[in-house]
């Protein structure tokens, strides 16, 4: 719970430096720069990093980030169709019937040069899952405690004017930090704590590559992009498993409404498979959520969102960013936990 | 107080949404915000745009600190002539500097034809559609009082004066003092001192 705190902390005190330093980012450059002399001219970027939030970084500049991300799961769905709790209990032990995610994301990223971007990821992760037993008794499993360590190089390849038009190329790669060991109280607290299931784990236990190819695109009111970032898993972790690969891809556009607000809307499709190998301390007869082939899954998510930036004035570089969103087609290897909506809201600051 | 009353309200809002049909509720987890705003459009800029708005307004700086011979500058003369050679990169950039007053002149932006009525300008902008034609450009200014102005490589060894060049996504520039010296202007020191100066 304490995580919990800093991280409402965190996001309040960003609201409200945002929301009261917003009067201050508006003493801008002057709209005639002949009014500037030579010395200030000389200051001026031609491409300003901007509200539209497209991912341009010049040499020498560095961008930390904080992201807090809330996913809920309510119900569940096996392949398309919505199952109820007497269906799922009517062929295992247990039923999973709720479950959110709360990711706090630390980010930092440098860029040596105008063309390369170095970044380095690192989650806070509370995970909470409600379930119900056949007789009828509920219970709360938590796990709580830092992710995957995700490094990564961006790098342009192509780049057309002054950036109207970039391809990127994305080689990372993600350090097993995060726990797959995870222990918690069942049904039956006699019994001590137990080996959580797949979802509830903190990490992936193994070294995952994280190759991918991004497209940027910008005019003056507008900003768009896709990217393609799989998540390609290598060998097994010291459980036994290797979790499924995760295919991703995501478009999107924003639209600039003043130079401090604009609004972004985002299509997000993943592919994830099924669980490779078997934690044994794990019965997949016991519960859905406990049995590898029963993890994988395909779901597009339709997400909107706000971004404010302070393009100048003491706040100059900060940009907030709330994102909201729901699933438009999930399909699971279930039965399991389908995604009911999520919320984001992110924090940069480049200097 | 107000951790607890955050999370309080991350708590409702969980529960809340839950509640609400799901067509309705990305419309309420998204739109609040967003159907609300009705801000006026920004008057927003291309990066194309942008830096030909800087460049004009260098250019207008520029102007303070050369020193035209008298010839080229009579006193009592009424206007500073900036041409710009055939093609036009600057648009309504350079709109901006059309009537301001420097040198107690007043700023007249023309376009022209190579070869043609040079002589009545005291400043002229050669963009980088004449790169193969530079050459012949700079020789049919030789002998003028005007002050040449470029953003291509090799402008300033190829006889130009000043040229304009995009270093860490700002606008930076180079001048060529013999050619100044050639073409009987002289250039402030503080001018000097912010370029990277060529000796050719």
């Amino acid at each position: 719970m304490a995580i919990r705190r800093i991280g409402s902390l965190l996001l309040l005190a960003i609201l409200a430096t945002v929301g009261c330093g917003y009067t201050l980012a508006q003493a801008q450059e002057p709209s005639d720069l002949t009014k500037l002399t030579l010395e200030e001219l000389m200051k001026i970027d031609v491409v300003s990093i901007n509200v539209l939030a497209t991912h341009i970084h010049f040499a020498g500049q560095w961008m930390a980030a904080y992201e807090y991300m809330l996913e809920d799961m309510d119900g569940n769905r096996d392949g398309t169709r919505r199952v109820s709790h007497a269906q799922i209990l009517q062929q295992f032990d247990t039923a999973p019937t709720n479950m959110s995610v709360e990711t706090h994301m630390a980010t930092l990223m440098y860029a040596p040069t105008g063309d390369v971007t170095l970044s380095a990821m690192l989650p806070y992760l509370l995970k909470t899952m409600n379930h119900v037993t056949r007789s009828g008794v509920r219970f709360t499993e938590h796990s709580e405690g830092i992710g995957d360590l995700q490094l990564g190089v961006l790098g342009t390849v192509y780049r057309w004017g002054r950036f109207e038009h970039e391809f990127l190329l994305n080689a990372g790669v993600s350090v097993p930090t995060g726990s797959i060991d995870e222990k918690d109280f069942g049904p039956n607290r006699t019994q001590g704590k137990l080996r959580l299931e797949y979802d509830d784990q903190l990490g992936s236990g193994t070294v995952d590559l994280l190759p991918g190819i991004t497209y940027l695109g910008q005019s003056a009111n507008w900003a768009w992009g896709s990217e393609m970032i799989p998540t390609v898993r290598l060998g097994r972790n010291s459980n036994h498993y290797r979790l499924g690969n995760r295919y991703r891809l995501s478009s999107w556009t924003a639209r600039k409404w003043t130079d401090w607000l604009s609004m972004t809307g985002q299509v997000d499709g993943q592919l994830w498979e099924n669980i490779d190998g078997a934690d044994p301390r794990l019965n997949p007869a016991a519960a859905p959520t406990k049995d590898p082939n029963r993890q994988g899954g395909r779901r597009i998510d339709l997400l909107l969102g706000l971004n404010l930036y302070a393009p100048s004035g003491i706040l100059k570089g900060q940009r907030l960013a709330v994102e909201a969103g729901a699933p438009v087609y999930q399909s699971l290897d279930g039965p399991a936990l389908q995604m009911d909506w999520l919320v984001r809201v992110g924090w940069q600051w480049i200097f | 107080m107000a951790v607890d009353l955050l999370n309080a309200w991350i708590l409702k809002l969980s529960t809340s949404l839950r509640a609400l049909p799901a067509v309705l509720r990305l419309a309420t987890i998204t739109g609040a915000g967003v159907a609300s705003v009705a801000v006026p459009n920004a008057q927003a800029q291309s990066p194309e745009v942008r830096e030909y708005q800087i460049k004009a307004a260098f250019i207008y700086n520029f102007i303070k600190f050369v020193d035209w011979p008298r010839d080229a500058l009579p006193e009592g003369s009424e206007t500073i002539n900036i041409c710009v050679l055939r093609d036009d990169p600057f648009a309504d950039a350079l709109e901006s500097i059309k009537g301001k007053t420097v040198k107690s002149r007043r700023v007249a932006v023309r376009r022209i034809e190579p070869g043609r009525d040079l002589e009545t300008c005291q400043v002229v902008f050669i963009g980088s559609s004449e790169g193969k034609r530079l050459p012949r450009v700079i020789e049919s200014l030789q002998g003028l009082n005007v002050l040449t102005v470029g953003e291509m490589d090799r402008f300033v060894e190829l006889g130009g004066i000043i040229n304009f060049f995009v270093q860490n996504n700002r606008v930076r520039f180079e001048i060529n003092v013999n050619s100044a010296e050639r073409a009987g202007l002289k250039l402030s020191s503080q001018l000097l001192s912010l370029a990277k100066v060529v000796r050719q």
